[in-house]
């Protein structure tokens, strides 16, 4: 089950969207405005966030940002009838899993959630802290810690495949299966955007003199996490 | 045949025309003074100063006419850029605040039809897969509107790599329509550099063409790599009775009927903004071929 900040200034969209995410055993609240859904995401503490990015009193993408700094311990999902490029990378780049555009397909939002849930009871199973030499990954909190000692944060598709591969880690995981499990059905990236991805987590793992994690290629087949110090 | 829009530049057109005028008839109108100016001594064989003033009263108020002119053939520009930038916006904020009412239409609709599936009447159940149909129509004739006055607007694309062929298929599924699909190409995870939802609107478009225009609803699609591109070759069994040469001009329809005249034409924009190409080729049985960069290409 899911604790589910709807934000959405559309009456009927945003009570349809509560009522039958309630429906389907979610924890949902619902805020109308920009005011109102900081009062919410402080009091719920919800684990998933359902943002539109035009609201009477604020930009969603700036609200967004503000909740990013208060908490990273949660999925951000913009539901938005804005569909250029510019305003998606920002939102991607404020930490968003994803961005849809309106009017979406509800087959599309319920494939997202299944995903979400998933992920997250994959991330329940592993520890709060994971420590390998100077190196340590936060997989709840969307971050790592560098050989320098720096905290990065990661996307959510990021940590996703960090931990996709920490899981399976000294087995190669064929490129195929990075993207059926981190895109889904639905999305049809190319193996070289699973490749811009690793390029960031194989700079964390290089930060590290001793190597304590390598995440190298395997020719043809995919990415292989290997764990060195324990 | 290479898609080439008459209105492609056509304020830059207006402009450099203007400009040609405006420049054309100041030298005109100098070069006539200079000539009367040069020559007065043999004009003025009686009454010199007469003629001096004639010329020079004569002369600037041609020059000054003439400025003036150019002057409000430039306002005129100007004006007609403002009107353009003003309506491309209006349409753009229209589309959006039709959007979201529209995803709230859909989304009713599906709950709607989620509930009617367990009840087992055939006739509601029909009409509601209508109501999301119909939903799904509006919602790519928007797209449409909106590519395009973004387009206009010098509006970029997010380029990146994606896999061509289940794209298409989900394309097709997501419009689930009764169009058969005959996909071949030798490797089936052959990639392009493609904006998303650009492309996505280029397929549907094609899709929905055949559907619209073609009685028979099969359709060939052959992919193949060439050097650093991707080349898609579609064809249905439609029959196209207009002028070939006017295709892909914005607002064009040969069936005024059918369509809105600017899917083609939004098609060709987006290719090229994808450093790729459509050319449009036999007579009656048209085959449309869609040029891509290859996702291969892209450095991380």
């Amino acid at each position: 089950m899911l604790n589910i900040l709807i934000v959405e200034d559309e009456e009927n969209l945003g009570s349809t969207l509560e009522e039958y995410l309630r429906g389907l055993g979610h924890k949902c609240v619902w805020a109308k405005s920009g005011s109102e859904a900081t009062l919410l995401f402080k009091k719920n503490s919800p684990n998933l966030v359902l943002m539109d990015i035009g609201l009477p009193d604020t930009n969603g993408l700036k609200l967004a940002s503000l909740f990013r700094k208060e908490r990273k311990d949660f999925v951000l999902l913009f539901l938005s009838a804005l569909n250029d490029p510019e305003t998606k990378v920002e939102a991607l780049e404020i930490g968003a899993e994803d961005y849809i555009t309106k009017p979406f397909a509800l087959k599309e939002l319920i494939l997202r959630l299944e995903r979400i849930l998933k992920t997250q009871a994959s991330f329940e199973t592993l520890p709060e802290e994971i420590v390998h030499g100077p190196l340590k990954i936060w997989f709840r909190r969307y971050e790592v810690k560098d050989g320098n000692g720096n905290i990065i944060a990661l996307s959510q598709k990021e940590c996703a495949i960090l931990e996709l591969l920490y899981k399976k880690h000294n087995v190669a995981v064929p490129r195929e299966e990075i993207i059926e499990k981190i895109w889904g059905e639905d999305k049809f990236p190319s193996n070289r955007t699973v490749d811009n991805y690793i390029v960031k987590l194989r700079k964390w793992c290089e930060s590290d003199p001793n190597r304590s994690i390598e995440i190298q290629s395997i020719r043809s087949i995919g990415y292989k996490l290997t764990i060195n110090h324990e | 045949m290479k898609i080439k829009n008459p209105f492609d530049h056509s304020s830059v057109l207006l402009l450099s025309l203007s400009l040609l005028w405006a420049i054309v008839l100041f030298l005109i109108g100098a070069w006539w003074v200079y000539l009367l100016m040069h020559y007065e001594n043999i004009l003025a064989h009686t009454d010199r100063l007469k003629i001096t003033k004639m010329i020079i009263w004569e002369g600037g108020s041609f020059i000054i006419l003439l400025l003036l002119l150019s002057v409000s053939f430039l306002l005129l520009y100007l004006k007609d850029q403002r009107k353009t930038k003003s309506l491309q916006a209006f349409f753009a904020s229209l589309s959006h605040e039709l959007k979201t009412p529209l995803a709230s239409i859909r989304l009713q609709s599906e709950v709607i039809n989620e509930i009617l599936s367990s009840k087992n009447d055939p006739t509601l159940n029909k009409l509601s897969a209508r109501l999301i149909e119909d939903t799904g129509k509006l919602e790519t004739q928007m797209d449409k509107i909106l590519q395009l006055s973004r387009i206009e607007r010098g509006g970029e694309l997010n380029l990146t790599t994606l896999k061509l062929i289940p794209f298409i298929k989900n394309v097709a599924k997501k419009l689930g329509n009764s169009l058969s699909i005959d996909i071949d190409s030798i490797n089936p995870d052959i990639s392009i550099v493609a904006d998303e939802f650009a492309l996505e609107l280029i397929i549907k478009n094609l899709l929905e063409n055949t559907r619209i225009h073609s009685k028979s609803q099969n359709v060939k699609i052959k992919i193949e790599e060439k050097n650093s591109d991707v080349i898609l070759i579609y064809q249905d069994e439609g029959e196209f009775m207009g002028d070939k040469s006017k295709l892909g001009t914005l607002f064009y329809k040969f069936n005024s009927s059918k369509g809105s005249g600017i899917g083609l034409y939004l098609t060709n924009k987006l290719l090229d903004k994808m450093k790729g190409e459509l050319k449009i080729s036999g007579d009656k049985n048209l085959i449309f071929t869609l040029r891509f960069k290859s996702g291969e290409d892209l450095r991380a």
